[in-house]
């Protein structure tokens, strides 16, 4: 076994994009793995067949709370201990706020905040009884810089950089570690909603001269859940190839 | 319910133990905080292993947390969400609640205009 198994991960909205990358190098590290996302996917097949007992996944809405509540307490049931979270779960809409419907901006509340925060509560009960434990909050570039458009998901990342740093107080005592990773414009179906155009003005006003990939994020979140990273709490991590700087 | 009241006892014994607290016994009429000596970190726990042992949070809307002084206000707060139709000789004390809730409120806010009238005399 490596280094980095035999954890037990809950990682939320793991079919696709970055949480679809996490799910499957989190396997592959001989870890059991928890996610759930809206619908199936023939990657969620897959994974049930190559890891019929370290990949868990059940249908459940970012939205709906007693949904997630009720997902963590099967994960409990199932491997006995959470030691890992990734709250990656999250929803983009584009828009003027005041173009935005209600309905979007609540929804959108729900999924990136409100979810994360009932997640994380959750899933403390049994880092809490091990004294140990492991959070990271996907967040966003957005919740460092304003940019237009993107007001209220802005909004909810910056919330979860607060989330992180007030949770990485309140738990260090008990050997808890809350840590946030901040992403720049990386490969994935939300950037596939930019044009060429947009594409290109990003990249050209990154350093490093490309978009990030999904092995970039899994990289720094790898280390993050690792024992190398044990005197690290509270932090958000950039990881923009430095467009931020 | 003595045995509610007995893995109240055991997982207060467990957690004081791993803190390393000198605690010999655990009574009914204890304080938590100034008599066993715990942190509001350490109660969180205590309610965090108490939950997966019983799978229920009597916190989450039963009963106010501030309510919880004691060893015995602790097992009444379980008690209370096994008893039948409320009957249980454990009432929590909202009203304490409620004042320690002022308290700190208006100690928060006494802080603030101390710090504010620390700021303006330099």
């Amino acid at each position: 076994m490596g280094k980095h198994s035999e954890k037990v991960i809950l990682i939320s909205g793991g079919s696709r994009g970055l949480g679809r990358g996490l799910v499957e190098t989190m396997l592959k590290d001989g870890n059991r793995v928890a996610t759930f996302s809206r619908a199936s996917s023939s990657f969620v097949e897959t994974c049930f067949q190559q890891y019929p007992d370290s990949f868990f996944w059940e249908a459940v809405d970012g939205s709906n709370t007693d949904g997630i509540k009720q997902f963590a307490r099967m994960v409990m049931d199932r491997y006995a201990r959470i030691d890992v979270l990734v709250n990656n779960a999250g929803i983009g809409t584009d828009g003027i706020i005041t173009l935005m419907s209600e309905d979007d901006i609540r929804r959108i509340l729900s999924v990136n905040l409100e979810a994360a925060i009932h997640l994380s509560r959750a899933c403390l009960k049994s880092m809490m009884q091990q004294s140990s434990g492991c959070i990271v909050n996907i967040s966003s570039v957005n919740a460092l810089r304003g940019h237009s458009g993107v007001a209220v998901y802005s909004a909810t990342k910056a919330a979860l950089d607060g989330l992180t740093r007030s949770l990485a107080r309140e738990l260090g005592p008990l050997g808890i570690r809350v840590n946030s990773v901040a992403p720049g414009y990386f490969q994935s179906e939300m950037s596939e909603a930019l044009t060429e155009a947009q594409q290109s003005r990003i990249v050209h006003r990154t350093p490093l001269g490309r978009l990030g990939t999904v092995d970039d994020l899994v990289g720094i979140i790898r280390f993050l859940i690792s024992a190398e990273a044990g005197f690290i709490t509270g932090q958000t991590i950039v990881v923009d190839g430095g467009l931020t700087c | 319910m003595e045995n509610i009241e007995q893995t109240v006892f055991d997982v207060i014994a467990k957690v004081a133990e791993e803190k390393g607290l000198d605690l010999k016994t655990v009574g009914l009429t204890q304080k938590l905080v100034t008599d066993i000596g715990f942190k509001s970190i350490d109660l969180a726990r205590i309610i965090a292993i108490m939950e997966i042992k019983l799978s229920v949070d009597p916190f989450s809307k039963l009963v106010p947390i501030t309510s919880i002084q004691t060893v015995g206000d602790l097992c009444g707060a379980y008690q209370l969400c096994f008893a039948d139709d409320g009957n249980s000789a454990y009432k929590p004390d909202f009203e304490r609640s409620e004042s320690r809730g002022e308290a700190r409120l208006s100690s928060s806010r006494m802080h603030r205009g101390e710090l504010r009238k620390k700021a303006r005399t330099g």
